[in-house]
């Protein structure tokens, strides 16, 4: 079993003007010792669905429901707020996009650190100490002693997202979700702060599940990547399955339009179907360039299998009585016909020139 | 739009920059406007002033007969500033609302989310007409020494003797109630009946109250016909636009809205029946607020309608349907005066405060600097000094007036106001679309007057309406420690003068306290409403 | 290429500092050197980018080149057509302006410009901006907000504007219709359309995008982009592009210029730049991008630390506190990433950031779980060294013995010692000596003391490996 299983969830949010369905069934695993990425733009629900996990969804407006969130055996969406409390420190830590909304302005660094730790261990403040500077120094902090006594606007933005890892991992917890982490950093510091999560995970055995909207991230660390749009997963799986075989039209259109390709994709036309009345049908029907008549009644398609391993689409294309072809991209259809062929030699390419294959911003640095 | 009509159309890349020739800002037409009827009233009050009676301004026409002091305003010189505090409520809140209407809709509807806020705006809305044209309608009120001391008119009923004006009272608090009960037992069905009903009687009230308001005050002030035309004439007007209204909306009145409307008057009279019997308990008997005058009044009271068995007691009639003060002044023009006095207090008070406090702090916000430093100290300096202290002092000089009162606490209440302005002008100085309007070359009073000040009026008309009632409650105060023109029947004057009749005169004083409590409490609710509603940060 | 087009507008040696005032006589207390000296040019037709991180002064340079702020020093060069001085400068211009050096200026240069001369400049230049939301006034129409520039600049017919406003809405892709609709109606990506409309609208000669797809998902950035491009082409228009997007900068740009700490550290064509980046920064900001492909994995370069402050920046090359390709003195022979290390604890130990205590408490802490036992000064050693990375062991028995002498003074609490031991060992031309920007490739520059004749980037520096 894994260490955490969301099975269907749904989250949605009583507003004046009606209800808005954030997270729309919704189901995922994480693993011990493994990255999962949800990715998707703006308004897909990635956030709310990290939220909802430990319940910090405010309730109300927001309402969580749903088949199960399984998280080591125990169901966390039957659980009282008590313990769930309690889980949300000890096994489950949380890291937060704004590092500056994390930390409270009036306490030294040290500590909150120290009183994240006490809030989970009973040991004396001196040992809090003591095992605070470690932390900070864990995390790459350097002179942790001294800093220990330094107030967070003393610190910059990279330091300042240390810290929130330190106190997320205070409890060595067995799940770290972190949200968009890096997107308020540079880009020399979001290398960084991913290679920080990358040691910490060796270290802890964590499951870590980042949600981002950053394709580029993504490829970085992921194991498995759900990709989500207006609150459906519309793909997931092996991060080498979904970006070297993206099934999905949206994963197709994401990855086709990162920047810096070179070929200059008109990106995906049209906007987020509206939350509070969600069309019949898939709901990329609307931006997607294969849609058809069917596309847009009934449910969102099932995920069904669409290569190996456990990747999964939410394409009616892949549905019994369709013509897949249709959506694979061309390189997908070439690897169809070499029966299996690695066509993916190590990376590597050099202009960027290249169609149907993401690995531009690969190319640009050799 | 069809493709050769574009064709046709100007484009960007074809005007000859070269050829352009500005040709100067001119004045916009509500500022022409507003200047014009501007320079009418100014017409008037010169001609006032110095061809028809010199003197006017100078002396007290309250205190006219008495003493004859030189340098007293005349109760005039407030009826000019409130002519122009009108003019500018017009031309610069009104006409606005009017020029975006979709706006103010939008705004009208977000406060009506709000049902207090909705009732607080009916109220201040009422208070509005009943300020302007209250005191034309019914008069001022005029001593009638033997009418002294009636108390409100009332009637017998099964649960005992009732009067007029608490039957108002518990009735809008029944109202109220049945509301909120129907609301909580989830009778939506029968509240939604009601409520196209509820439109078409609001309707009619609202036509016949302004049709009688405009009619009745011409009828009155030219004598051309009785108040019982005028009511006939708006009766007819308010149900004409009741029903055309029902009618144009295309709503069913069918057996649903018969339905709902006898549900919802079953609840209202059994909560009135409740109200009534409750009044009876403890208004009447514990509080021994009488509806029949006895005690100390009663022996003023001549027998006119005395109660079978009760001996010299006695009821009010008709004449005077709200009773009367102790000499004799009718409660109802009492009240309307009143209400044209705190209506002057809040008009031109706050047509002070927004210009100055509009002023000093985009000043202070925009150019920043040392000009930020001075301005903001002075207005530290000036909230650490009571506006009611410059009142004791101002009419040591001038005089009790009204006049004084206005412009003292005018000119010393806006730096609150000025404090939160600045800081919305800092904000929206550092934002993007200011830095746009200036990379387009836009100079700083185009800036501040297109850009910044329709952003910070929000700030400006909330912070002002949230003022209000401390101003309200300050001219009741100063009434109150008799720092006042005794001749002015403002409520805090009459309050402050009738209080001593309890329990036996009760309703002189309480009705003008409850008027002026609801006043200053619709201000408050319609404040702190108006905050949710204008927040720029909502907008999006 | 872009040599032979013509300049549109050269910036020379452009500074903005900030005082940093204190008190409430305002009294200057430093500077926030936020631009410090930058020259470049934009071509006609041509996109420059100008990436750098967030910090770096990228969009104070284009707010002092527009001299939407007054720039302390440098020339704005504007090779158009300079419009007329309609006015002498007015008593309180000159006194707002105590620069002096105006009389010197050249007729064409942007900061000698009177008001009347500038505001006819900005119809020549016009900004785009990063937030979508905050760039229009939330109380006029798009409508007004995209006609707003024509009023500016004289254009009275209302008839006209509207026209002239409808016909471009349309043309990046709204509805003549959307005129009359308020900035909350639309979506972020339509908004920045209405942006690009607004600078438009006035045909300007050159446009400044400051981040302008930063804040819309990628699927977005892509339409505007491209949109942005066809609008380029068709009105021959330059853009200054600025962004902290590798990505968005390769898609749009001809030429990037590089900045770090208020200064340019490499301006080259795109393609040149990404595929052969001569300043250090570049390679490890190239390096640092993730890439969109998970068999690439391996964050490249690490860069040690956060970005100094502008207060106070570096002396010589800004980056040299940062920079892994640090150049040895003649003397030392360490591996790269050693003498990084070594250099890094020089530093804290000159900052006065190392102490004793401090010691203790790292080596407290490393063994917080091995028992209680005490601390000997050899725990202290290690646990310093290891704080800086620094192996037992340095490869170079120079190097080695002042390392561990500082080590000792330090722990004697005697940093003063310390760093004056580790001062006069570990030096670099780098600290010493600004580089100036030297032309590598017939359109490529890059200031940096690798940079020129027979040393370059590659050969110096093989070492500093993936992570």
């Amino acid at each position: 079993m894994s260490l955490l299983e969301v099975r269907d969830l749904e989250v949605t949010f009583d507003t004046d003007s009606g209800t808005v369905h954030a997270v729309d069934g919704v189901s995922f695993d994480v693993d011990r010792g493994e990255t999962v990425c949800i990715v998707g733009e703006s308004g897909s629900g990635k956030t709310v669905t990290s939220e909802s996990i430990t319940r910090l969804v405010k309730e109300p407006p927001g309402r969580v429901t749903g088949d199960r969130v399984t998280f080591d055996g125990r169901d966390l969406l039957q659980l009282s707020k008590r313990r769930l409390r309690k889980i949300r420190g000890d096994r489950i830590g949380h890291v937060f996009q704004n590092p500056q909304g994390s930390l409270n302005p009036v306490y030294t660094v040290g500590r909150q650190v120290a009183e994240a730790i006490r809030l989970h261990e009973d040991v004396s403040k001196d040992k809090a100490r003591e095992r605070a500077v470690d932390l900070l120094d864990r995390v790459g902090i350097p002179k942790a002693g001294e800093r220990y006594d330094d107030y967070p606007h003393e610190f910059s933005g990279g330091q300042k997202q240390r810290v929130v890892v330190a106190m997320a991992i205070a409890a060595n917890p067995d799940l770290l979700i972190a949200d968009e982490p890096t997107t308020a950093l540079d880009v020399t510091i979001q290398a960084q702060i991913l290679r920080l999560l990358r040691d910490l995970q060796d270290d802890l055995d964590m499951g870590i599940l980042l949600i981002t909207h950053d394709l580029g991230v993504v490829a970085e660390v992921a194991d498995r990547v759900v990709v989500m749009y207006a609150g459906k997963v519309m793909e997931s799986g092996d991060v080498f399955e979904v970006f070297e075989n993206p099934s999905h039209p949206y994963t197709q259109g994401l990855l086709d339009c990162l920047p810096g390709r070179g070929g200059g994709s008109d990106g995906i036309p049209g906007s987020l179907p509206d939350p509070k009345d969600p069309p019949a049908g898939c709901r990329f029907a609307d931006r997607c360039p294969h849609a058809i008549e069917d596309c847009r009644t009934g449910d969102q398609p099932t995920l069904v299998p669409v290569s190996g391993g456990d990747h999964e689409a939410s394409c009616l294309y892949y549905q019994v009585g369709y013509d897949a072809s249709v959506v694979r991209s061309p390189a997908d259809r070439d690897a169809d016909a070499d029966a299996g062929d690695e066509t993916f030699t190590d990376g590597g390419l050099v202009d960027g020139t290249e169609t149907g294959s993401c690995d531009a911003d690969g190319g640009m640095r050799r | 739009m069809a493709a050769s009509d574009a064709d046709e159309r100007a484009r960007f890349e074809q005007v000859d920059w070269d050829a352009v020739e500005p040709s100067g800002g001119g004045v916009g037409r509500r500022s022409a406007l507003f200047l014009a009827s501007l320079a009418v009233v100014l017409a008037a009050f010169w001609y006032d002033f110095a061809v028809a009676s010199p003197d006017p301004l100078f002396y007290n026409v309250g205190l006219a007969e008495g003493l004859k002091e030189p340098f007293t305003w005349d109760v005039r010189g407030i009826d000019w500033l409130f002519s122009v505090s009108l003019l500018v409520f017009v031309f610069y809140v009104l006409y606005p609302m009017y020029e975006n209407l979709d706006r103010t809709k939008a705004y009208f509807d977000k406060l009506t989310n709000n049902r207090a806020a909705t009732f607080a705006l009916g109220y201040v809305t009422l208070f509005f007409f009943g300020g302007v044209f209250g005191p034309l309608l019914v008069g001022q009120p005029s001593t009638d020494i033997p009418a002294t001391s009636r108390p409100p008119v009332s009637a017998a009923t099964p649960l005992g003797r009732v009067d007029l004006f608490s039957v108002l009272v518990v009735g809008s608090l029944c109202a109220l109630a049945t509301w909120g009960l129907l609301d909580s037992l989830d009778r939506g069905r029968e509240l939604g009946g009601f409520g196209d009903v509820a439109r078409v009687l609001v309707r009619v009230g609202l036509g016949f109250l302004a049709t009688f308001t405009l009619v009745g005050t011409v009828f009155n002030v030219f004598s051309l016909a009785s108040f019982r035309t005028a009511a006939g004439i708006a009766a007819v007007v308010g149900v004409a636009w009741g029903l055309g209204w029902a009618v144009r909306s295309g709503r069913s009145f069918g057996v649903e809205q018969l339905r709902s409307t006898a549900v919802v008057l079953v609840a209202f009279g059994l909560l009135l029946v409740v109200g009534i019997e409750l009044l009876q308990v403890v208004i009447y008997d514990l509080l021994q607020f009488d509806p029949i005058a006895g005690g100390a009044s009663s022996t003023s009271c001549p027998a006119y309608a005395e109660a079978p068995g009760r001996g010299s007691n006695c009821y009010g009639t008709w004449d005077y349907p709200l009773g009367t003060a102790r000499y004799g002044q009718g409660l109802i023009p009492l009240v309307f005066t009143g209400m044209r006095v705190s209506l002057q207090v809040a008009l031109i008070c706050s047509m002070l405060i927004v210009p100055l406090a509009t002023l000093v702090g985009t000043v202070a916000g925009y150019v920043g600097g040392v000009v930020d430093d001075l301005l903001m100290s002075y207005t530290d300096i000036q909230q650490t000094v009571p506006a009611i202290i410059v009142y004791m002092i101002t009419i040591h000089v001038y005089g009790r007036s009204l006049f004084v009162l206005v412009v003292v606490f005018g000119l010393f209440s806006w730096a609150g106001a000025a404090r939160l302005v600045r800081s919305e002008v800092i904000q929206r100085r550092e934002a993007d679309f200011v830095t746009a309007a200036r990379s387009a070359g836009a100079g700083h009073w185009r800036i501040m007057g297109r850009h910044i000040l329709p952003n910070v009026s929000n700030t400006v008309l909330t912070s002002v309406t949230r003022q209000i009632p401390n101003l309200i409650l300050a001219e009741a105060a100063i009434a109150f420690l008799a720092l006042n023109n005794i001749m002015l029947p403002s409520w805090g004057e009459t309050i402050s003068s009738q209080l001593k009749f309890i329990p036996d005169g009760w309703w002189m004083s309480t009705i003008p306290v409850i008027v002026l409590s609801v006043t200053v409490l619709s201000f408050s609710v319609l404040g702190d409403a108006l905050r949710d509603v204008l927040d720029p940060r909502s907008d999006s | 290429m872009s040599e032979d087009r013509e300049p549109v507008l050269s910036v020379r040696g452009l500074k903005k500092h900030y005082p940093v005032t204190k008190g409430i006589l305002r009294r200057e207390v430093g500077q926030v050197k936020a631009v410090d000296g930058i020259d470049f040019t934009l071509y006609e037709g041509e996109t420059l980018g100008l990436v750098g991180e967030s910090g770096c002064g990228k969009s104070t340079a284009a707010t002092s080149l527009l001299r939407l702020e007054e720039p302390t020093a440098g020339e704005v060069i504007y090779h158009g057509e300079v419009p007329e001085e309609t006015n002498r400068k007015t008593p309180l211009e000159k006194l707002r302006t105590i620069r002096g050096d105006d009389e010197a200026r050249e007729p064409n240069d942007v900061v000698g410009f009177s008001q009347s001369q500038l505001k006819r400049f900005r119809r020549k230049a016009q900004m785009i901006f990063q937030n979508p939301t905050g760039s229009f006034d939330p109380r006029m129409t798009v409508g007004e907000s995209v006609a707003e520039p024509l009023l500016i600049h004289g254009l009275d017919d209302p008839t006209e504007r509207r026209e002239i406003t409808e016909d471009l809405l349309e043309r990046v892709g709204l509805d003549a219709d959307d005129y009359d609709r308020y900035p909350h109606e639309f979506s972020g990506g339509q908004k920045q359309r209405v942006a690009l409309a607004r600078a438009l609208v006035v045909n300007p000669e050159f446009v400044v995008a400051d981040e302008p797809v930063s804040a819309l998902d990628v699927s977005i950035q892509s339409e505007i982009l491209s949109l942005m491009r066809d609008l380029q082409d068709r009105f021959g228009l330059s853009m200054l592009f600025i962004s902290h997007d590798m990505g968005v900068i390769r898609e749009i740009c001809d030429r990037v210029a590089v900045m770090y700490l208020g200064e340019i550290v490499e301006v080259a064509p795109t393609e040149e730049l990404f595929r052969n980046p001569q300043h250090p920064y570049t390679q490890a900001l190239l390096a640092s991008i993730p890439t969109p492909d998970p068999r690439q994995r391996g964050l490249g370069i690490e860069l040690t630390g956060d970005v100094p402050s502008p207060d106070n920046p570096p002396s010589g090359c800004r980056f040299h506190t940062r920079c892994p390709k640090v150049i040895q003195p003649d003397g030392l022979d360490l591996p790269q990433e050693q003498f990084r290390r070594a250099l890094d604890f020089r530093h804290q130990v000159e900052g006065g950031d190392v102490d004793a205590d401090g010691a203790t408490e790292l080596a407290r802490a490393r063994q917080s779980d091995a028992a209680t036992g005490d601390i000997t000064r050899d725990d202290r050693r290690r646990a310093l060294r290891a704080e800086f990375d620094l192996p037992d062991e340095l490869d170079d028995p120079a190097a080695e013995e002042s390392v561990a002498a500082a080590v000792d003074s330090v722990l004697d609490d005697d940093l003063e010692s310390a760093g004056e031991r580790l001062s006069d060992t570990f030096t670099t031309v780098c600290e010493r000596e600004k580089p100036e920007l030297e032309r590598t490739d017939e359109n490529h520059v890059a200031a940096c003391h690798l940079v020129d004749g027979s040393e370059t980037v590659e050969t110096a520096t093989t070492e500093v490996a993936d992570d």
